[in-house]
């Protein structure tokens, strides 16, 4: 990548702009755009810059999916069982493993009104 | 911590110091399997000396047979105790199922070369270990038990790995 390209990064909904590593400005991710952006102009020309935003937006959505799709990959095994439950269970105590069957237990049976 | 209902009931059982083992799936859930269960199974020594104490027990979970069809609230007694069967009940914190045996006449005594320790904080539960449960269902083979073999079989190989990389 050209070290003077914008590069964006997101936490929560807002985006962080920076060029060669410094900030230049900020964004909320809204929809699948940069909006409310506040900083240096990304480009020559209004269009330019707005060009800019677009393609980063487009970078962060791909770069979401790439990330939760190796999240996904991480969290099931080939049986389809997702091993992030398992691995959050044995983080647990045995008393705590009780506490969160009988908690999800009176949660389900409130839902059905019981 | 506060207790939960099915910690309540060990507690019980333990206080009045019933020879016992977790069986079924709140064993395996005590030993990291993210699973649910509406039931707490254990299989019990069919003993003359440990009839009393699980009869203590159960009289002060206020146990009742809960499969009477005809609803008489029956309460266990040591003589259903002796029959070593299946006794399925309902107390006052959840249902219990009490086993004098499991698979097909498993006793007590033919798994306790099969059983982990739970330390549960202020008492300790003998458990089945998971490697005897996927045993066990396996065997089985009904659906109810075969569908539950995968998330069986992943977390032990999960606490498995875990043991290798000496994490706890």
């Amino acid at each position: 990548m050209d070290p003077l390209e914008p590069t964006a990064t997101i936490d929560g909904s807002v985006v962080r702009v920076s060029l060669g590593g410094v900030l230049v400005g900020t964004g909320r991710f809204i929809g699948p755009r940069i909006g409310d952006y506040d900083g240096e102009l990304l480009g020559p020309t209004a269009e330019a810059h707005e060009a800019m935003l677009s393609a980063l937006a487009a970078r962060l959505l791909a770069q979401g999916k790439e990330e939760l799709a190796a999240m996904q990959k991480e969290a099931y095994d080939d049986d389809g069982v997702d091993v992030s439950l398992i691995r959050w269970m044995l983080g647990l105590t045995p008393r705590e493993r009780l506490r969160a069957l009988d908690d999800h237990g009176r949660s389900l049976a409130r839902i059905r009104g019981v | 911590m506060s207790s939960t209902e099915t910690f309540e009931i060990l507690r019980v059982l333990a206080r009045h110091e019933v020879d016992f083992i977790v069986v079924g799936m709140t064993g395996a859930i005590l030993q990291g399997v993210p699973a649910h269960t509406l039931d707490l199974d254990i299989l019990y020594l069919v003993t003359e000396e440990n009839f009393p104490k699980l009869s203590a027990a159960l009289a002060e979970l206020q146990a009742e047979f809960r499969a009477d069809l005809m609803n008489r609230r029956l309460k266990p007694n040591i003589t259903h105790l002796r029959g070593g069967g299946h006794i399925l009940l309902s107390t006052n914190l959840g249902q219990l199922d009490v086993l004098g045996t499991i698979e097909e006449a498993t006793r007590y005594q033919d798994v306790e070369a099969d059983v982990v320790e739970k330390d549960l904080g202020e008492f300790k539960v003998k458990v089945l270990s998971l490697p005897r449960v996927i045993e066990s269902k396996t065997r089985a083979g009904r659906p109810k038990d075969l569908a539950m073999l995968p998330v069986l079989k992943a977390t032990l190989r999960e606490i498995e790995e875990r043991r290798k990389a000496g994490s706890p």
